[in-house]
């Protein structure tokens, strides 16, 4: 697609997208003044929690990382048309693999193997319904789904056992050793996470490999036309393969960077609100532009971090927010806010 | 570690395999309405959901007795009807992806239903428990779910619906070709919004069966049995007798894991045991390959 073409699509999904957004914000505000409150002044200290001092600009930072990683993971998989909805499982892969080896890895620097060991433990778990969907042609939905509950369910018995736990009456694994925890920058008294620094240069990497790399457009070609793959001799099964894998190692990512984090350094079989399956609300937010999710990302960190002040000052329920995010997940979906040109595809 | 195996009362296993497949059966068949039809429901397990959640509060609120059953159930249809509403109008008239139409509908409904218990009951966990659940007939020692009364009905309907009548037919056009359907003068967005409403009855109705079972509501109560109820559908070939064949063995997965794990002699964690229908689902999916075929028109947007 020329580089113009490319821009005014990449315009018109942003307006579509803003378009979605408001009408969900005007559907908020129906339901707050049902419920007797100011629309006005809940959006207001929404933005207020989540943006009005150094402090809470670091705390929506640090509830942007995982959304970021798995919408990244989620968008990558869509790209090949692949609808990843075990990332969530692969996170969970990740951080238990992680907070299983933390322990042991204790020379300094060794939050990078952590990190690898997460990442690696997402690919594998993604391998099974990758090789499943290639090989025998099971959907991945149903698969991948299976594969979720499989994983939490042994989530919830690692926890359990004495050799592991660090508490008999706390479900959670032992701390990962200090030298594989990552501690936030200090830029000025803002915290910055390390975590949604490398998500930043990995949605940079992935935008670059889908539009430059050989391996990146063949991807591409055969998430838009399998078709035309089959007949231009592209391997669509270790492509499709190949999509899984770093799909399952970004959300796999997500898993070791949340145990990596000096606040939690352990594994919780409770320690995600469903990441992976907002991913796909982030995915589609950013119509699966690599760069685009981390806006996206930023905004469900707004929203994350403004809910928890929401429900603890005004009693609000966090849920009302996540209503208000999935039903733009349910706008996004229709054609009426997609953009003339169906969105950008580099 | 499998000696507890040899202490089950396989009597008792059976009647609860009945009751276990009796929602996976109700939200499967619906599923094989709305798939028949062209249009993929991933939404099953937020129907179920929903459907539970209305059951569980008209038990709580609504008139006691059979009757309060009753309507407990119908509202729990309509209930999933009105999701599987929202589910057509997004696919059919919004032209939304209806694999992705299906997941968001089903996060919509878990969060819908812990958004309005912590309204109605002020906790997000579960509810409390229903006066009248409906249980079954006993025969001996085996004791059949109504439920699985509701089901082998539903089913003959079925059967005689879609392979006996003009409707049918057309039905099954219509998820096979609905270009040549539309030709013959018949709008194929009818009979498909009809079929997903009735889907979303039918799933509806499962979560009542879910709710009845357990005897209440607790958050995200179906823990993948929409999910599995499709992958019943595949393995069962979208032929209500094969469907229903596939619920029963899924339905005996929950069976194995609910009786072990409340036998005391069980060594078994029970995390490993309530793999087991999931873990089930994975290895029928896989040993059936190759040997089932979807409606041809299964998920794409029509154009017409």
């Amino acid at each position: 697609m020329e580089r113009s073409v490319a821009w005014k699509a990449g315009w018109e999904g942003l307006w579509a997208t803003h378009h979605a957004l408001l009408w969900v914000l005007i559907l908020g505000g129906l339901v707050l003044l049902y419920m007797g409150e100011s629309p006005a002044y809940v959006y207001g200290l929404l933005l207020q929690g989540s943006l009005g001092g150094v402090a809470q600009i670091s705390a929506t930072l640090s509830a942007s990382t995982p959304y970021l990683l798995c919408g990244l993971a989620l968008a990558f998989g869509f790209r090949a048309g692949l609808l990843n909805i075990g990332a969530e499982g692969q996170m969970f892969a990740g951080a238990i693999l992680a907070a299983l080896w933390g322990r042991s890895l204790v020379w300094s620097g060794s939050f990078v193997w952590l990190l690898l060991i997460a990442a690696l433990a997402g690919a594998l778990w993604a391998m099974i319904p990758a090789l499943l969907k290639v090989r025998f042609g099971i959907h991945e939905v149903i698969c991948t789904i299976m594969l979720n509950y499989i994983i939490f369910a042994a989530g919830a018995w690692l926890v359990r056992q004495p050799q592991i736990r660090v508490d008999p009456t706390i479900p959670r694994t032992a701390d990962i050793a200090l030298a594989a925890q990552l501690s936030p920058l200090s830029v000025g008294g803002l915290r910055l996470d390390v975590g949604l620094l490398l998500g930043g240069v990995l949605a940079w990497g992935l935008w670059r490999f889908l539009r430059d790399a050989r391996l990146g457009y063949e991807v591409r070609v055969v998430g838009l036309q399998p078709e035309a793959a089959r007949h231009s001799g592209i391997p669509i099964g270790r492509r499709l393969i190949l999509a899984f894998v770093i799909s399952g190692a970004l959300a796999g990512l997500a898993g070791g960077l949340y145990v990596a984090s000096p606040q939690h350094p352990y594994f919780e079989p409770d320690f995600s609100p469903g990441w992976g399956f907002w991913g796909i609300a982030l995915a589609l937010l950013a119509r699966n532009h690599p760069l685009a999710v981390v806006p996206a990302a930023l905004l469900f960190g707004i929203l994350e971090t403004g809910a928890s002040v929401l429900d603890t000052t005004r009693g609000i329920p966090r849920e009302m927010i996540q209503l208000l995010q999935v039903t733009l997940i349910l706008f996004l979906s229709t054609r009426f806010f997609q953009g003339k040109a169906g969105g950008s595809d580099v | 570690m499998f000696e507890a195996l040899f202490s089950l009362s396989w009597v008792t296993l059976w009647g609860v395999t009945l009751a276990a497949a009796a929602p996976l059966a109700l939200a499967a068949l619906g599923g094989l309405l709305s798939e028949r039809s062209g249009v993929v429901n991933l939404g099953l397990e937020g129907m179920m959901l929903v459907g539970a959640f209305t059951t569980a509060w008209v038990g709580l609120f609504g008139p006691s007795g059979v009757w309060g059953a009753m309507l407990g159930l119908l509202l729990a249809g309509c209930a999933g009807a009105m999701l599987a509403g929202l589910h057509g109008l997004l696919c059919l008239w919004g032209k939304a992806d209806q694999i992705i139409s299906g997941v968001a509908l089903n996060i919509f409904a878990s969060e819908m239903t812990i958004f309005l218990a912590l309204w109605l009951y002020g906790t997000k966990g579960s509810t409390g428990i229903l006066d009248d659940t409906l249980a079954g007939i006993s025969l001996g020692s085996l004791r059949i779910s109504w439920f699985f009364v509701l089901v082998l009905c539903v089913w003959l309907v079925l059967e005689i619906l879609l392979w006996r009548t003009v409707w049918g037919l057309r039905l099954r056009a219509c998820g096979e070709h609905p270009q040549a359907l539309y030709s013959t003068g018949i709008s194929p967005y009818k009979l498909q919004i009809v079929a997903v409403l009735a889907s979303g009855f039918l799933a509806g109705l499962a979560g009542a069966a879910l709710v009845h079972g357990a005897g209440n509501f607790s958050k995200n109560m179906t823990a993948g049995r929409g999910y599995i109820a499709l992958a019943a559908l595949v393995f069962g070939n979208w032929l209500p007798r094969r469907v229903l064949a596939a619920c029963l063995l899924f339905g005996f997965a929950y069976a194995l894991n609910f009786q072990l794990q409340a036998l005391p002699s069980n060594k078994i964690p029970s995390e490993f045991l309530s793999m087991l229908p999931y873990a089930l689902t994975l290895l029928a999916l896989v040993g059936w390959v190759g040997r089932t075929r979807p409606p041809a028109a299964l998920g794409k947007p029509l154009d017409i």
